[in-house]
């Protein structure tokens, strides 16, 4: 019973990620405005929060939009439900740049920021407009309780990270056991490593499809597209193809000790291209994924707090999981090895 | 592993396809998909994981099967 714990355990985090990962609540945020267009002259528009109390609130809601160094307040503010607020506003003249950003604030969900929420139409936009507005602002903190960042774009989706990126992690811990067997293969010659090897490859690829078709489907709901021309996603379907040539390799040569010896040889090469294609490469352009770009990821911007908390057990899970999974092939293997060994 | 590629190269096809047949109803499949805050992103997202899971243990399960009976 004593080899168990680690199993009973990574399921128990994996448990507690997936429940606490769906029952957390958003903190509140703005998904969106419509109009999304402000016009020279008055506009009247529409402003949907997402998990607000602007009724309860009613009395504390303030309503502001900044657009370089001006500041414009709505001069009717409306609030129609917990999630619907009317506002009102009239800009005239110069302005400094294209876009508004927008901010409600009240005393429960505190200050609320849409960023780029409305796009000018008909203004004259210069850099050094010939005079700046501002007005009153009140901004507030909300209550403090555990919750997931509500960001723009992102809304609900933000808990796939708790299970779109943990698979990557596994994935890449389990290719670094695939690694060590080969490297224990080459210098012993035990066959039973080089089985081993390939079991790992073969679960690390299962998690590398888990990680690209729930990458898929985020993308196509977030980015657009199911799949964007993103230099991390290029190099995870790169390596993907790395360790499926590893097995077309292993299949192709029928004697069973060269295609062992030569699989460990390209192992070795494929887990090197790996981290290149996942971890390095990435990291030197620019790319949707955040993180990357210069800075390491998981930086203090990219990461909330009580993400993190969730997180950090849904990696270590999914990592206890996937070697689990490792265990069990690779077990099944020694059978078929000893198996092998009694006919011979 | 013979059976493994063709595995994979068959979820490649699916996942390849998906958006083929998406269009047809893409309406409705993707209104739900952006409505509540997209949360019906994570609960494909979730399914996606638990199948792909259970789509491996079931050949897992049928290796062993293979190596029981060879082994009587």
């Amino acid at each position: 019973m004593t080899h168990y714990w680690w199993k009973i355990l990574s399921a128990i985090l994996v448990v507690l990620a997936v429940v606490v990962g769906l029952k957390t609540p958003l903190s509140p945020g703005i998904p969106s405005t419509s109009p999304d267009r402000l016009n020279n002259g008055v506009t009247s528009v529409k402003i949907t929060g997402y998990n607000t109390h602007f009724t309860e609130a009613r009395e504390s809601v303030s309503i502001w939009i900044e657009n370089g160094d001006s500041r414009y307040c709505p001069y009717e503010v409306n609030v129609v439900s917990d999630t619907e607020i009317r506002a009102t506003f009239s800009i005239t003249g110069q302005i400094q740049e294209a876009f508004f950003d927008l901010y409600v604030a009240n005393a429960i969900d505190g200050t609320l920021y849409l960023p780029s929420a409305f796009l000018q139409d008909g203004l004259e936009v210069v850099s050094d407009p010939n005079k700046t507005a501002s007005c009153e602002i009140s901004p507030q903190k909300g209550d403090e309780s555990f919750n997931f960042p509500n960001q723009p774009i992102l809304n609900e989706t933000i808990r796939n990270l708790l299970y779109h990126v943990p698979s990557w992690f596994a994935m890449i811990f389990i290719m670094l056991i695939s690694l060590i067997r080969s490297i224990q293969y080459l210098s012993g010659g035990n066959l039973v490593k080089d089985m081993g090897a390939s079991a790992a490859a073969e679960v690390g690829l299962i998690f590398a499809f888990i990680g690209l078709a729930t990458g898929s489907i985020w993308a196509r709901f977030t980015w657009g597209a199911w799949w964007v021309n993103d230099p991390r996603l290029n190099g995870a379907a790169v390596a993907v193809l790395i360790y499926l040539a590893y097995f077309v390799l292993k299949s192709s040569v029928n004697d069973d000790a060269k295609a062992a010896r030569l699989g460990a040889v390209y192992n070795i090469f494929a887990f090197v291209m790996m981290l290149v294609f996942v971890m390095v490469l990435p990291r030197m352009t620019d790319s949707l994924h955040p993180g990357v770009g210069g800075n390491p990821a998981f930086s203090q911007y990219d990461l909330d707090d009580n993400m993190r908390l969730v997180f950090y057990p849904a990696v270590l899970g999914w990592i206890g999981v996937s070697y689990w999974m490792y265990d069990i092939r690779e077990r099944m293997s020694k059978l078929t090895f000893k198996k092998m060994a009694l006919n011979e | 592993m013979n059976k493994a590629f063709k595995y994979t190269i068959f979820l490649f096809l699916v996942l390849s396809t998906t958006h083929i047949y998406g269009q047809e109803q893409a309406d409705w499949l993707e209104n739900t998909m952006f409505q509540s805050g997209k949360i019906n992103v994570v609960v494909a997202v979730v399914a996606i994981l638990i199948i792909i899971l259970f789509v491996y243990l079931f050949t897992i399960d049928r290796k062993l099967k293979k190596i029981e009976e060879e082994n009587n």
